[in-house]
């Protein structure tokens, strides 16, 4: 279970993270919505140990979060993975990097564990390819055969959605509805509103602090147009 | 073929600098830390400077003065790509100024700086061979343990370190050892064109593969090939080594460029 109690981060004088309390249970599948720059990549990057200095408290499992991410495997699909387009990198290079944990060179098996990943995405046979001649949707669930590679138990994506077509996102989240099936627990911060309610157990609406953490059929339109401000009306009624 | 044991010394360092600095061009290249070695050959040349003020040894001096500013620079901007450029920019600048005037005090001396400065292959000594051998084995050695960390660190070090590379490690190793090939290598090409040492074969190789091992093999076959031709050059029509080098290596690099469109021409299907 992921524990995050009375999160506080601030960039100089700014707050971003403000007294953030929310649990996630173990093959829970939550969607953080919010809109832009409320802190939900923040939060998310504070999570996995990349940010420092914040108030306040995280555990996994019941140690500290830092302790837990260097010994546990887990998969993080960022919001933007940038790499030069030229960089010489291929498929199967991406993935072997779930692999690599605590490790000089990759194990025995990992052609094999490789293979099955990239089948797992529905990318079979695309070992050789360079990752800078992939489509958005290619190249996401590249990044998610990374994660499923290293046997993660816990899956972080950051608007996997982004720069991927319509039919593109069913087939992500055919396959995150087939890792929550398996007891993965699935964090996700999603922008495609319709798709995450459908898909998640739970919604969690953050906007610098914590505006709801329910089910989704429970959140009610009134939170959902206090989190977003007044920009948001696009929530379907069937959704509500 | 060598009238004379400095020329078999001189030929001999200069293909084992050739073959260290084309192993660490591929890493180089791909990093696009080019400037830092750059800014390390500064530093390098300021303890030549001071070496040869107080009269010590001048790659012991260079080495420790390069090694521990390459930490200080790697630390100042581990973590940010615009700070690295400029501070690393301060450091090569002052660093140069610093040693123009450190030579300034003493105006009679009995090296010739500008073997430094440009490099000159018949300065190498049987010490420096010792010292070339120990460097290719431990480029060749570090290259081969810490290939997939130093390859992951290139591509994207957030989130190398997201799965478990120990990015910092491989940055700071990285850095000192390009630092250490500067210096022990200097007589090759000098202070002024060590960069283009470390990334001609490199882009070079890149031009005509992409696989890293393939490119490693090519770049160092590239060196090799233009620190032959340089000294075949430099002796023939009695030419200043370094330059010579440096131009031989830039000319391959231009007959690379036309290769892999001509290459798409060829192989084009119907
Ligand atoms: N490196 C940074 N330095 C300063 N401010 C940042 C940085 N990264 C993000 N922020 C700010 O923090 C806030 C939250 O950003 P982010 O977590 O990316 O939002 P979201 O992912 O919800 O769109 C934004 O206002 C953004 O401007
Ligand atoms: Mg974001």
């Amino acid at each position: 279970m992921i524990r995050i109690e009375n999160l506080t981060y601030k960039k100089g004088s700014r707050t971003i993270l403000e007294k953030v309390n929310l649990d996630i249970a173990d093959g829970e599948f939550v969607s953080l919505i919010g809109p832009n720059g409320a802190g939900k990549s923040t939060l998310m990057k504070i999570i996995l140990g990349l940010l420092s200095g914040y108030e306040g408290s995280v555990t996994i499992d019941g140690v500290d979060h830092r302790r837990w991410v260097k010994t546990h495997n887990f998969g993080y699909v960022p919001q933007k993975e940038t790499f030069d387009p030229l960089f010489p990198a291929t498929v199967a290079d991406t993935v072997r990097l779930g692999l690599m944990k605590g490790r000089l060179f990759p194990p025995r098996d990992s052609r094999r564990r490789i293979a099955a990943a990239l089948e797992y995405v529905e990318l079979g046979g695309f070992e050789n390819r360079f990752v800078g001649e992939l489509s958005g949707g290619e190249f996401q669930r590249v990044l998610l055969a990374r994660a499923v590679a290293a046997d993660s138990i816990c899956f972080f994506l950051d608007e996997p959605e982004s720069n991927v077509d319509k039919k593109g996102v069913s087939r992500l989240y055919t396959i995150l509805a087939r890792l929550k099936e398996e007891g993965k627990t699935i964090v996700n911060i999603s922008h495609d509103l319709q798709t995450a309610f459908a898909a998640s157990d739970t919604i969690v609406c953050l906007n610098k602090t914590l505006h709801s953490h329910t089910r989704p059929e429970l959140l009610s339109a009134d939170v959902v147009t206090k989190t977003f401000g007044n920009a948001i009306r696009l929530l379907e009624k069937d959704h509500v | 073929m060598f009238e004379s044991s400095l020329l078999l010394t001189a030929f001999v360092g200069v293909l084992l600098a050739s073959a260290s600095t084309s192993l660490l061009s591929v890493p180089v290249t791909l990093n696009k830390v080019s400037f830092m070695s750059e800014a390390f050959a500064h530093i390098t040349f300021s303890g030549i400077a001071l070496a040869l003020l107080f009269d010590w040894n001048i790659t012991i001096v260079s080495l420790g003065a390069v090694v521990f500013f390459s930490l200080v620079i790697s630390f100042l901007t581990k973590n940010n790509r615009t700070e690295q450029v400029n501070i690393t920019m301060i450091f090569l600048a002052v660093s140069m100024a610093v040693s123009v005037i450190l030579l300034s005090f003493n105006r009679d001396y009995t090296v010739d700086l500008a073997g430094y400065l440009f490099g000159n292959f018949l300065f190498m000594t049987p010490a420096d061979l010792i010292a070339l051998s120990v460097l290719l084995a431990v480029n060749a050695l570090y290259l081969l343990v810490f290939y997939r960390w130093l390859f992951y660190w290139s591509y994207n070090p957030v989130i190398a370190r997201v799965y478990g590379i120990p990015v910092s490690f491989v940055y700071y190793t990285f850095m000192v050892l390009i630092a250490v090939n500067v210096v022990i290598t200097v007589k090759s090409v000098g202070v002024i064109l060590i960069t283009a040492q470390l990334i001609l074969p490199g882009l070079t190789a890149f031009r005509l593969v992409r696989r890293l091992p393939a490119a490693t093999a090519v770049a160092a076959t590239v060196s090799l090939t233009a620190a032959v031709s340089a000294f075949a050059l430099t002796y023939r029509f009695d030419l200043p080594s370094g330059p010579v080098l440096v131009c031989v290596l830039f000319l391959f690099f231009l007959l690379s460029l036309p290769v892999r469109p001509l290459a798409a021409r060829i192989f084009r299907r119907p």
